[in-house]
């Protein structure tokens, strides 16, 4: 069908497996966003990537993972937590930046090498 | 020859400003004025009092501060005293503010303003009237409800609890209105039929004999007046006694006859004789004539008869009619929903699954037409994606231009109930705002933390079907990412909005009214969409009909908790009519203030009937107008409307205002201005101005407060200019009948004032008159800090204009001046 190529569906690109995984292992807090906007206003990064990190939000709360996989945020992220300590609904989008970050490194981590290196103790202790 | 009292505040902002020795000197040579004192304030009325026992005066001016302050006290305390008496003998001149604080440069000049504010209230309080201090009014203890949802019910059982009558009329044959068909109430999620169990059992006959319902009944009339209405009803046949139906139900299993179930908004079947629900009052069934076969066609059926033990069903029961008086009216008739099938669209009625939000509440309800099991209507299969659709018709200009209010709240409470029933089931909810007001935001928070509810901000606009899978495709556009979405569904909800019964179904007595019936005037004024109201902030149950008082969603689209505390406030109105003073705006029930008509003058043009806001009017046997006093609220429209000044309210009339007018000394080489300004906002917005140290321009001679800026005739108008007033200016409220901002609580004062000085022009023309002599300027209580420079503006521009050419006729007795009165 042509609408398929036009219009997002929702339903259809809304990715249950994926989507209930996340919502296991994080929570439903992030649910509560109601697009206020606040944290794109305090993010510092949201000048590189416009909508950071509502978008992200939006695409996650609606189980649209493949959407959220085009989008730059989530790599480029600092976690400086700004965003979770202003939202006015608690649903702390960095946690949900963070989360993403993991799973977008899963899914090109083919080998699996990657994964290990960032859970690695050794890079944790340079972090420090 | 009466005798007149003047009273001289002598307090230190009149003393400073004014020698009051030289002021008393001057008052005692008016004509009329037998005694002048001084006094220290203008609460200290124990002298005047004395005076008036010991009837050396008959009328008194008190001299001091504006009206606004001492005019009721004083009033109050010396008719008290002095119980024969009118109150309108008694008036204060406002030397304080309009003399002395308003040219408190000028010495010499606030000595003549004082001068000539208190000649104005002295020739007024000469041809005041004497009017008692109340008046009796007859009283039924009865108060007629129209309506029988959860706002009807508890105004009633309120009314009851006053041990006051009161009478339901429902047109269902039973009681609790759309409440008993929701599944549940938000927020609480509770069931809707505990609290109506509570209602019920204090409706129970032997436990209230002060309530008496009617189901199966209209109200066909309303006629009289506050305190004795008289209602005509028609109570329709139930065919059934419900003193001796059990409601065992053998008659429906026999009945052969079906019909759609409105109870279930048309989702299932019923019998044609049937229990309406389970927890229905009167609990007993009922028959629809218009599916029952035997009285259709009498002799084909009657099974129902020979089952029924008790031999309650009569289906040859014939429709009767019972007057009621009742003292009050609370109109509840409540809502029905936006009829969907106008959303073509949105595929309503073209596809089964396309349901609207209280069809919902159907299917969710326990006692629903599928036993509270979530099922696609139609198909009967379990949905696996449901889509819920906001603003179905609401905040459309094409359907109902209004937010209907609970939608928002009642889609997340069925979002909820249908998530945490089926979390299998994925629920969108296209939105165009989530209007989760108040403490609702809570609960649209927990909505949003269900897992499977989704929230997508964007405004539906077409649902078709996929032909390929059968699904229900619904387009828009997701304005937060700014991209056109579909989402794919079995079953799609309309949330569609409230709609107030009234429109549905206008009933006759609503249709009544000699100049604007009720009907007309909510066809002409877009912001009311059918909904009874007047003033919707400050008197939110007062209707424009005096002793008519609204609750519920006939009002404003509403949740229950809002409809049981407007039913409080309505049953509070209803029985202050027969208790109470029952006010108005400038009115009560007891209100010795009566519009006279003189029939002499009276040409029976209808004006006053078209244009009074309060359907006062009616005619009497000969065609004159006839009013009721009870009904009318003394805005004195009528008074300012007739074109032969035949019509007087005793505190507001023509010999008032122009005997005011005419003590005003002309002057051939001034100008003279008098401003007319509206009692509740102009007026104390200029008092406000005075007070802050505003100035006056010297020109205004007087300032007369009036009780509604459409009060003022055109006749004084044209009068006052022929007698050599060069200007008048018009303090009205802010217009805008049709429109949300219209702040005159007489709903059309100023509208009404612009289209007579509209029409004035050419009279005033005609009389050599400049048409601009006369403006009207909006004002509203907070314009104090603008009020001067809109006399001072307009000072300036009659300045510009010149003199009144009338002026040279000293007293103008040629031109209509004194000829008229």
């Amino acid at each position: 069908m042509t609408t398929e190529v036009e219009y997002l569906d929702i339903t259809r690109l809304h990715d249950e497996e994926l989507y209930k995984a996340f919502l296991s292992r994080y929570g439903v807090d992030f649910k509560a966003c109601m697009q206020c906007a606040t944290c794109v206003s305090v993010c510092p990064l949201s000048d590189v990537c416009p909508g950071m990190p509502r978008l992200d939000m939006l695409l996650v709360g609606l189980g649209l993972f493949e959407e959220v996989a085009r989008r730059l945020s989530p790599w480029i992220c600092d976690q400086c937590m700004e965003c979770s300590r202003h939202c006015p609904r608690k649903a702390n989008p960095a946690k949900v930046m963070a989360a993403l970050r993991e799973y977008l490194t899963a899914r090109y981590d083919v080998t699996g090498i990657l994964m290990r290196v960032l859970k690695s103790k050794a890079r944790k202790e340079t972090r420090r | 020859m009466t005798k007149v009292g003047v009273y001289i505040c002598t307090c230190s902002a009149v003393r400073d400003v004014i020698d009051v020795d030289r002021l008393a000197e001057e008052v005692k040579k008016i004509e009329g004025v037998e005694v002048v004192k001084f006094i220290r304030s203008c609460y200290e009325l124990d002298e005047i009092i004395k005076d008036l026992q010991e009837k050396r005066v008959e009328r008194v001016v008190i001299a001091g501060c504006s009206p606004r302050y001492v005019l009721e006290i004083a009033r109050e305390r010396i008719t008290s005293a002095v119980p024969d008496i009118s109150p309108l003998w008694i008036e204060v001149a406002p030397i304080r503010e309009h003399a002395a604080w308003a040219f408190r440069d000028d010495k010499q000049r606030a000595f003549e303003a004082a001068l000539t504010y208190i000649k104005a209230y002295v020739a007024r309080v000469k041809a005041a009237p004497h009017i008692p201090k109340e008046r009796e009014v007859e009283r039924v203890r009865r108060v007629l409800i129209i309506g029988g949802g959860i706002a009807g019910l508890t105004a009633a059982v309120d009314v009851a609890d006053m041990g006051i009558e009161a009478v339901v009329v429902e047109k269902r044959p039973y009681v609790g209105g759309k409440v008993v068909q929701l599944a549940r109430y938000f927020p609480k999620l509770c069931p809707p039929y505990c609290g109506i169990e509570f209602i019920l059992g204090r409706l129970r006959a032997r436990a209230n004999p002060l309530i008496k319902i009617y189901t199966n009944a209209q109200v066909l009339e309303i006629s009289g007046s506050p305190g004795r209405f008289k209602a005509r009803i028609r109570i329709n046949p139930r065919y059934v006694d419900p003193e001796r139906c059990t409601a065992c139900g053998k008659c429906s299993e026999v009945c052969p006859a079906e019909a759609p179930n409105e109870f279930d908004f048309g989702l299932s079947k019923r019998k044609a004789i049937y229990l309406p629900h389970e927890l229905a009052w009167p609990y007993a069934h009922v028959v629809d004539p218009n599916a029952c076969l035997e009285i259709k066609n009498p002799g084909s059926c009657g099974k129902c008869l020979e089952v029924c033990s008790t031999g309650a069903i009569n289906l040859k029961e014939q429709p009767r009619e019972v007057e009621v008086e009742a003292a009050s009216v609370i109109v509840a008739t409540g809502w029905e929903p936006y009829d969907a099938t106008r959303l073509e669209h949105l595929g309503y009625g073209k596809y089964p699954g396309v349901v609207t939000n209280v069809q919902m509440e159907r299917i969710l309800a326990p006692n629903g037409p599928t036993k509270g099991e979530l099922l696609v209507p139609g198909t009967g299969k379990k949905p696996k994606k449901i889509v819920f659709i906001q603003c179905a018709g609401q905040r459309d200009e094409n359907h109902l231009p209004y937010c209907s209010a609970i939608c928002c709240a009642a889609t997340l409470k069925q979002a909820i109930t249908i998530a945490e029933r089926n979390p299998d089931v994925q629920i969108y909810i296209f939105y165009i705002d989530i209007r989760a007001f108040g403490l609702y935001e809570l609960f649209y928070k927990e909505a949003s933390k269900y897992p499977n509810i989704f929230f997508i901000r964007g405004r539906a606009w077409r649902v078709e079907q996929d032909p390929a899978t059968g699904e229900l495709v619904v387009h828009a556009e997701d304005t937060i990412l700014g991209r056109k979405v579909v989402a794919r569904a079995d079953m799609v909800v309309l949330a569609v909005g409230m709609v107030p019964s009234l429109r549905y179904e206008p009933p006759a007595w609503y249709k009544s009214g000699v100049g604007r019936s009720w009907e007309q005037e909510l066809l002409k004024i877009p912001r009311h969409q059918y909904f009874v109201e007047s003033d919707y902030i400050c008197f939110p149950m007062e209707t424009k009909r005096t002793g008519v008082y609204a609750c519920g969603c006939a009002m404003w689209p509403m949740d229950v908790q809002t409809a049981v505390s407007t039913a409080h406030g309505a049953a509070m109105r209803a029985t202050s009519i027969v208790l109470g003073k029952a006010r108005t705006e400038y009115s009560y029930l007891t209100d010795p203030n009566l519009i006279t008509i003189d029939t002499i003058k009276c040409t029976q043009c209808k004006r006053c009937t078209e244009e009074c806001p309060f359907d006062v009017y009616s005619f009497d046997e000969r065609g004159y107008p006839k009013p009721d006093p009870l009904k009318c609220r003394r805005c004195g429209i009528c008074v300012g409307a007739c074109p032969a000044v035949a019509l007087s309210l005793p505190y507001h009339n023509t010999d008032l205002v122009m005997s005011m007018i005419k003590s005003v000394e002309i002057k051939s080489d001034k100008t003279q201005i008098i401003v007319f300004a509206c009692l509740n906002d102009a007026y104390p917005s200029l008092d406000i101005a005075l007070r802050k140290g505003g100035r006056m321009p010297p020109e205004v001679e007087l300032v007369i407060p009036v009780p509604c800026i459409g009060s003022v005739n055109m006749r004084w108008i044209a009068d006052t200019l022929s007698l050599g007033i060069d200007g008048i200016l018009l303090l009205g409220c802010r217009s805008g009948e049709a429109e949300a901002k219209q702040q005159c609580h007489f709903i059309r004062g100023p509208d009404l004032e612009r289209t007579r000085i509209e029409n004035l022009r050419e009279t005033l023309q005609k009389m050599m008159i400049e048409p601009e002599r006369v403006k009207l300027v909006e004002v509203t209580l907070e314009d104090y800090n603008k009020v001067i420079d809109v006399i001072k503006d307009f000072v300036d521009f009659i300045k510009k204009i010149g003199l009144n050419p009338m002026k040279q006729f000293a007293g103008g007795g040629y031109f209509g001046g004194g000829y008229t009165f």
